[in-house]
């Protein structure tokens, strides 16, 4: 039986707007994500993708609904213990990078084994060195982020996301910033590198194509999530 | 929480990784740490100084005071009255000699106290009541005191002090008598050698005759000797130093000795030490705590600046910061790194600045430009302790806000709806 790793059930959560009127984003929004899956989460622009992926990512507490990462109830956890799950089960890849600028790629790569184990940190040399193999960037182990290209920028993200070995990878438009070619080569990447550490991966996209190579394609709207096809874009 | 140790080393990193902006925060605190010590030396400096000389001239303790114990009085009076009538028509009588000196001079001045019979008050000259008798044309004047009638005694005492000497001597001089006896019972000296300024505005410092120092004890013996007739108590003050002080029971025997020998009854004089040390301790301290509050400002306003630049850095590190939170970083260790950058910062500053100024001060007194003069020679070890404590007492507590600021960083920013 495959291990369930997420379980979001009739999750509901709402912006409230500066005339006081509540705008509801999120409504009975189910999800289940397996061990090593790939799901894709696609939907217009304001329809609650990066809600969605807060909420996954423990950055952001539902206001309805249950949720469950790793058969752990979240709704009961205290800040600090939310700050730890979030640490340990998740890995982030952002639009935008979102490398520290005056640290060099490894700095960059070991940055979530600081809250790691003790071990995982007195092995993070070996451990970021392996991950930027694995995304082709081991002779870069000692730039800044400003030396390098949009697509290697990502590839360090990846890396990132994957340095503390976490039980899924959350990514928000890993492409949005790229071109068409570097973003498909990122995608490449970022898809080989979670099923070679058997991570699950949740894609929030606008990109069809990089939906098409994920295990599952869903589709945000009305506060709901649907399978690819069921609602017309 | 991320272990401290580790965060220790991601803020050394952090540092490390902004050289320039790091090099100039610490840059501005070392210059106002080594102001601040330089200052806060000089204040030091000057309160030891101050409490050095108040201990050479007036003994640890401060002034010493001799109390010589009750006599005959009736019997010496009886004496003093026929001495009086012979030698002086009825107006004085010596009771000793010896030396003193003057407030702010070098030479000692020949000293004769005088007492006179209480009841020829009309013989008196009334610039004795007016308390100019002591004035003298120089120096070398041969000064004297007087015992006077309870009402002449009064009326002196509520002048409370005279002075000696021409223009270029304003000390103060005199005797000062006290009116808790029908008779005139008490007389008191104040004797001090060397250092007269220090004493210059001793509430008792009224005569100055040296106990201890120079010929002091000599003129004390043969005062002594010939004062057993005067008065119910005579109290001498003396602020002769630390070495009249250490003397104070040889000092004490020897006027026993000589008041026994001249067939004088009664207890024996004793000995005790007034605290006036305080005083002057008192004054510099006060300059030593103004001197301490202007560094303590100098290095506050370089303190705040540094924790201004991190507030303003918060922006640019905003992304950084929220990356932190989102891998796993709690707001408390979020919060713990950014005040140990700024811990590391004030105390790599703190340390660069004692040790410029322990340069620059073994650097101005070799080079013969001496700072000696300023207390400034070298930079004692609590001085550096201070500045050290003061330095990361104000970094943790400036530091604390733009700290507090960033544990608050929501990871959510960093999503791109």
């Amino acid at each position: 039986m495959v291990e369930l790793v997420l379980n979001l059930q009739g999750c509901g959560h709402s912006f409230t707007c500066p005339d006081g009127t509540e705008i509801g984003v999120l409504g009975g929004l189910d999800l289940a994500v397996r061990s090593g899956e790939s799901v894709a989460v696609a939907g217009r622009s304001g329809s609650g993708k990066s809600t969605l992926l807060s909420v996954l990512g423990l950055l952001r507490t539902p206001h309805a609904g249950r949720y469950w990462v790793e058969g752990k109830r979240t709704d009961t956890l205290s800040d600090h213990e939310f700050a730890r799950l979030r640490g340990e089960a998740f890995g982030f890849v952002f639009q935008e990078y979102l490398l520290m600028p005056r640290h060099t790629v490894f700095d960059n790569v070991a940055l979530p084994l600081s809250t790691g184990n003790k071990r995982a940190w007195k092995d993070r040399g070996a451990r970021v060195r392996g991950l930027l193999e694995m995304v082709g960037l081991s002779d870069r182990i000692d730039a800044v982020p400003s030396q390098l290209s949009g697509g290697e920028k990502q590839r360090v993200a990846i890396a990132r996301a994957l340095a503390r070995s976490p039980r899924v990878v959350l990514a928000d438009e890993p492409s949005g910033a790229l071109d068409p070619v570097t973003a498909d080569a990122v995608i490449g990447v970022l898809l080989e590198a979670t099923r070679s550490e058997g991570v699950a991966l949740v894609v929030v996209t606008h990109d069809a194509a990089v939906a098409r190579r994920t295990d599952r394609q869903l589709v945000l709207a009305n506060g709901r999530l649907w399978p690819k096809g069921a609602v017309s874009q | 929480m991320t272990p401290l140790p580790r965060i220790a080393f991601l803020a050394w990193r952090e540092v490390r990784a902004n050289r320039m902006r790091s090099g100039l925060m610490i840059t501005v605190i070392a210059v106002a740490v080594a102001v601040m010590t330089l200052v806060y030396q000089m204040g030091e400096a000057a309160k030891a100084e101050v409490a050095a000389t108040v201990s050479r001239t007036q003994g640890a303790a401060g002034t010493l005071r001799i109390d010589i114990g009750e006599v005959e009085i009736w019997t010496a009076m009886e004496a003093l009255r026929g001495t009086v009538a012979r030698e002086d028509g009825g107006r004085s009588v010596p009771l000793g000699t010896g030396q003193a000196w003057l407030p702010g001079g070098d030479d000692a001045v020949s000293v004769t106290v005088v007492a006179v019979d209480p009841s020829i008050e009309q013989a008196v000259s009334p610039e004795i009541y007016q308390g100019r008798w002591f004035e003298g044309e120089d120096a070398e004047t041969v000064m004297a005191g007087a015992v006077l009638s309870p009402a002449g005694a009064r009326q002196i005492a509520e002048q409370e002090h005279y002075r000696v000497g021409g223009s270029d001597q304003t000390g103060l001089i005199g005797l000062r008598i006290q009116l808790d006896s029908p008779m005139p019972t008490y007389v008191q000296v104040v004797g001090v050698a060397g250092d007269g300024p220090l004493v210059r505005n001793h509430p008792e410092a009224d005569l100055f005759v040296a106990l201890g120092t120079r010929n002091g004890l000599g003129s004390l013996r043969a005062w002594a000797a010939r004062s057993d007739g005067i008065g119910e108590r005579l109290a001498l003050f003396v602020a002769g130093g630390a070495q009249a002080s250490g003397k104070l029971e040889t000092s004490l025997a020897s006027v026993n000795m000589a008041l026994r020998a001249s067939g004088a009854t009664g207890p024996e004089v004793s000995g005790a030490r007034i605290d006036s040390a305080d005083d002057f301790n008192g004054a510099t301290s006060s300059l030593a705590t103004i001197l301490r509050v202007i560094g303590f400002t100098v290095l506050a306003v370089a303190v705040a600046g540094v924790a201004i630049v991190s507030m303003a850095s918060l922006r640019e590190r905003a992304g950084e910061l929220a990356l932190r939170r989102a891998v796993g970083w709690s707001k408390r260790s979020v919060t713990v790194l950014v005040l140990t950058e700024t811990l590391m910062i004030v105390l790599a500053g703190a340390v660069a600045g004692v040790v410029a100024a322990a340069l620059g001060c073994t650097l101005l007194t070799k080079s013969g430009i001496t700072a000696q003069e300023f207390g400034l020679a070298s930079i004692s070890v609590g001085t550096m302790i201070a500045a050290l404590s003061a330095s990361l007492v104000l970094g943790a507590s400036l530091g604390l806000i733009p700290a507090l600021k960033a544990g608050k960083r929501d990871p959510i920013t960093l999503l791109s709806g």
